[in-house]
């Protein structure tokens, strides 16, 4: 076999698992249904008392990033306290909202959920939290972020 | 000196523990019978994994123990934890600040709390001047230490807690940081691996999670305790 005719076939074979790939992709194939990620609220030791004292709310916001099997997918975001945590029924400190895409849900709540239609495989979800200190009693050691985007199966 | 520190306030106790047990899993880290620990300065000093960070987390109600009596200032950490925090400071160790928070955002809130000429001046005295705009996820560890410490620094509360305040610094930040926590009225309690220059009043060694020695500040190597064999 000539070289150039070598190289043609190999080129051929590079687009062709490419496209296959891509196609995959596109399917979900082999890819996951659920993410699942904690986050602790960097800093709420030292800055619960200082925010408490100047009346301020913590302001918490990042990026959570994923590839996930195409199709109709609910993002939820909650918080998870391990301990101590003390409101009178029905409120909540935390105000809670989660953007994907041109979709948004904002919540006063423990916890926000949103339902999309998702056509690619990566997720960008966009989280905010912010921390009413004024209001229950809060250990700001334990206090954890929980992001879970789940697939709905058909 | 101990005396007028002692006066101030509501009684002359900060800490109290009775019977107190904190597990990890199956492991005690941390067993007390009985300890009472006056206002005061305090220097908590230990080994490695020794408890002394769980002491401190327990008394400030950071964490549940399995059992026990904890009294801070004359109050329950777990049940009155809001009030605490009203009285109290608190710096841990590790820099556990919020990477998007601007420098200039963290002065402006202890300015409104402390006051904006003290901030400053305190500022000026870290050298953290130069570094106002930046994000403290971007500072290096010894300026993001200075940011953390600067929060006990311009405290005026009647409790400070500071686990290694020196972790990171020179030894001009830390005479600085010495002078400026030598001369402030309240209680403050520090752990640290590093000799201080500051006049404590008590001294807590805490070795295998249980208190070694608890009693009136003496050198640690006058009790026989090597500080460099810790480090």
């Amino acid at each position: 076999m000539k070289a150039s005719t070598f190289a043609i076939a190999v080129i051929l074979v590079y687009i062709g698992v490419l496209l296959i790939g891509y196609a995959l992709v596109l399917d979900g194939a082999g890819l996951p249904g659920r993410f699942v990620g904690y986050y602790q609220l960097d800093g709420m030791q030292i800055m619960y008392g200082l925010a408490r004292q100047s009346g301020s709310p913590l302001i918490y916001e990042w990026v959570v990033a994923g590839v996930l099997k195409p199709g109709n997918t609910t993002v939820n975001i909650g918080i998870e306290s391990f301990d101590n945590l003390l409101c009178s029924n029905g409120t909540s400190p935390f105000e809670l909202t989660v953007s994907v895409g041109d979709s948004s849900i904002s919540q006063n709540s423990l916890n926000a959920s949103i339902t999309l239609y998702r056509q690619n495989a990566l997720i960008i979800s966009h989280v905010k939290v912010v921390v009413n200190t004024t209001m229950c009693r809060i250990n700001p050691d334990q206090v954890y972020v929980y992001v879970e985007a789940n697939v709905n199966e058909k | 000196m101990k005396n007028n520190r002692e006066n101030s306030g509501q009684g002359s106790v900060l800490v109290e523990v009775e019977d107190l047990l904190v597990k990890y899993g199956k492991n005690i880290a941390l067993q007390v019978e009985k300890l009472t620990v006056p206002r005061g300065r305090v220097l908590v000093i230990g080994p490695n994994a020794s408890g002394k960070t769980t002491f401190i987390k327990a008394v400030l109600g950071l964490l549940r123990p399995k059992r026990g009596k904890i009294r801070i200032l004359g109050l329950n950490p777990l049940k009155e934890m809001n009030r605490l925090y009203e009285m109290t400071t608190y710096v841990p160790d590790g820099n556990p600040l919020p990477g998007g928070l601007r420098l200039s955002s963290l002065v402006s809130m202890l300015s409104e709390i402390y006051g904006d000429a003290r901030v400053r001046e305190v500022v000026e005295m870290l050298g953290l001047t130069p570094y106002m705009e930046k994000r403290l996820g971007d500072l290096s560890k010894g300026t993001l230490r200075k940011a953390s410490l600067l929060i006990a620094l311009v405290s005026n509360k009647e409790l400070i807690v500071i686990d290694e305040p020196f972790s990171g610094l020179d030894s001009k930040t830390r005479s600085i940081v010495s002078k400026i926590l030598g001369e402030r009225e309240g209680s403050l309690v520090v752990i640290s691996h590093i000799p201080l220059k500051i006049e404590f009043d008590y001294l807590l060694i805490i070795e295998a999670g249980k208190i070694a020695y608890a009693g009136e500040y003496r050198d640690p190597a006058e009790l026989g305790y090597d500080l460099f064999s810790w480090r």
